[in-house]
């Protein structure tokens, strides 16, 4: 289940920019979970938490238009699937907002070519963790 | 042992014992489990005493928050921690897991403590208030991993789970067993009492016989001799119903002393003997009784077998034995054959009859059962009776070359 990521127009900031995770407001917070569905417009690789490998960032237009975000899905080694730009995706997950730059999501859940990936559970734990009752790897649901 | 039994003495109190030994681990594990919890929300309250005041420490000594939470999220149990202000606005926080941070300010309820439980395990919150030097108020919000006592827990849910399946095994065995011996028990009780029966109601028609003989045999004694005497005297033309009516007292006399031997206790007087001796005594009786049959048997001596018995009484046992092997054949040879099987000896007398039907085998050494129009069902019985006062056994079968054959089981000499 890692297929290479292809057609990514990958911008990769691995080292060069700082750790953006442990900002105050960028955490999975419940009380601001938001579902979107919107047009991905470029796949970025980013470092988000300290000590961690890198992110995949979707820079994600929202239906009409009306806003953009930064979707974090995952570290890219779990994620690995095939994802292109001008595809359209539908994303669940906890909407941070940080005064000054683009508001991101955290995706729990991520809704693509007709799957459903889960990435964390509702209460934002991520999935690639495992932990000694989580179930390893990505879980789909409504293969077709 | 009827079902109803075997479920009221067996299975509902092994069931019973089951249930409430099941029941004292659950309520012991469930002890364990509340003492557990109680004793690690009191070791972590402490704990998290000490780290709220080395937050405050790192404050007021002009630390950012960010650097004074890293210190803390070293400690290896801690899985996240969080700064919030006094409204309850997240100054800085860490976690072990990306972006993780379960706390919901919607949802903030005033309990201080709550166990959440995540993919990584039981994690206890805990929320400490603090508060700086210059005054200002905070919430340091910790998240600690439960794993040491959701371990201990599972140890004691193993060792429960594996004490109720010991009980099982061994309270099921136990009571196997118990089973067995209570049935085994019960069955010798019921042999004994129709053994008891049995005895009792053979004292009886024995006693009633013996009275019933007594009775006829004094008149029919003093019959005979007036029948004697009357012999004597009547003229020779009447000497011949005289004779009929003596025959017809004695044909009484012996079937009343049948009787008699029939009911009466069978007492051997045992001693070493050789079967040869005992075969070759019941041959020449038969051929007293029956010459015309004594040809017909056809004795096989086994020279050195010897049988532990009473020599009168086994003849007369093997006598009436060849007696109906010979009316079960008319035309065909009896063979008798002896041999010894450990410290056993066996007879076989071999008939060469249609043999029996199962329902004449099963009853064919019950007294008065006979299947001969003539018979009194007496002969077999007595021979049974003797062959058991010696020990011994007796069976009959149908041998695959066709007829009857007696197997007779004795003690060896």
């Amino acid at each position: 289940m890692r297929p290479t990521i292809a057609a990514l127009s990958v911008v990769a900031l691995l080292a060069s920019v700082p750790a953006a995770g442990q900002t105050p407001a960028r955490f999975y917070n419940v009380d601001t979970e938001v579902r979107i569905e919107g047009t991905i417009r470029e796949i970025v690789l980013e470092p988000r938490y300290k000590g961690t490998a890198p992110f995949l960032v979707l820079r994600v237009e929202e239906r009409g238009g009306a806003r953009s975000f930064d979707v974090e899905i995952a570290p890219s080694w779990f994620f690995g699937q095939d994802v292109h730009g001008g595809e359209r995706v539908e994303i669940v997950g906890s909407l941070a907002e940080v005064p000054g730059q683009a508001p991101t999501i955290i995706a729990r859940e991520l809704r693509y070519r007709g799957e459903i990936f889960k990435l964390r559970d509702k209460r934002g734990f991520p999935n690639w963790q495992g932990g000694s009752r989580a179930k390893r790897g990505i879980r789909r649901f409504g293969s077709t | 042992m009827n079902r109803r039994n075997v479920f009221l003495f067996f299975v509902l109190p092994f069931l019973g014992a089951f249930v409430f030994f099941s029941l004292a681990v659950f309520l012991q594990h469930r002890g364990l489990k509340a003492r557990t919890e109680s004793l690690v929300r009191g070791q972590l309250g402490a704990t998290a005493g000490i780290l709220s005041s080395a937050v405050s420490r790192f404050l007021d000594e002009g630390l950012a928050p960010e650097a004074a939470l890293e210190t803390i999220l070293a400690g290896e149990e801690i899985y996240f921690v969080a700064l919030l202000d006094a409204d309850r606005n997240i100054l800085a926080w860490n976690s072990r897991f990306e972006g993780y941070l379960p706390i919901s300010l919607a949802e903030a309820r005033d309990e201080r403590a709550a166990i959440i439980d995540s993919p990584a395990g039981k994690i206890l919150s805990e929320r400490i208030d603090l508060a700086t030097a210059d005054g200002r108020r905070c919430s340091l919000y910790l998240g600690y991993a439960l794993t040491g006592m959701e371990e201990m827990i599972a140890v004691s849910r193993r060792t429960a789970l594996l004490l109720a399946g010991l009980f099982l095994l061994v309270g099921a065995l136990f009571f196997r067993i118990l089973y067995r011996l209570q049935s085994g028990y019960l069955a010798k009780s019921r042999e004994a009492e129709a053994e008891r029966l049995e005895k009792e109601r053979f004292r009886e028609i024995s006693a009633f016989t013996s009275g019933v003989a007594h009775e006829i045999k004094n008149p029919l004694n003093s019959l005979a001799l007036v029948l004697e005497l009357l012999g004597r005297k009547a003229p020779a033309e009447a000497r011949k119903d005289v004779d009929l009516g003596k025959a017809q007292v004695r044909t009484i006399s012996r079937v009343i002393d049948r009787f008699s031997s029939a009911v009466k206790a069978v007492r051997p007087d045992i001693e070493p003997l050789e079967l040869d001796d005992v075969l070759r005594l019941a041959a020449g009786n038969l051929a007293a009784e029956a010459p015309g049959a004594s040809p017909r048997v056809n004795l096989e001596f086994v020279p050195g077998v010897r049988v532990a018995g009473d020599r009168d009484l086994l003849a007369q046992a093997l006598l009436n034995i060849l007696k109906n092997a010979v009316e079960a054949s008319p035309d065909g040879a009896i063979r008798v054959a002896g041999r010894r099987a450990g410290n056993r000896v066996e007879v076989l007398v071999r008939d060469a009859g249609p043999g029996l039907s199962p329902e004449a085998a099963a009853r064919l050494f019950e007294p008065f059962y006979t299947t001969k129009d003539k018979g009194m069902g007496i002969g077999l019985y007595l021979a049974k009776k003797i062959v058991e006062a010696h020990g011994g056994s007796i069976a009959v079968g149908r041998p695959a070359g066709g007829g009857s054959e007696f197997r007779i089981d004795l003690p060896g000499a």
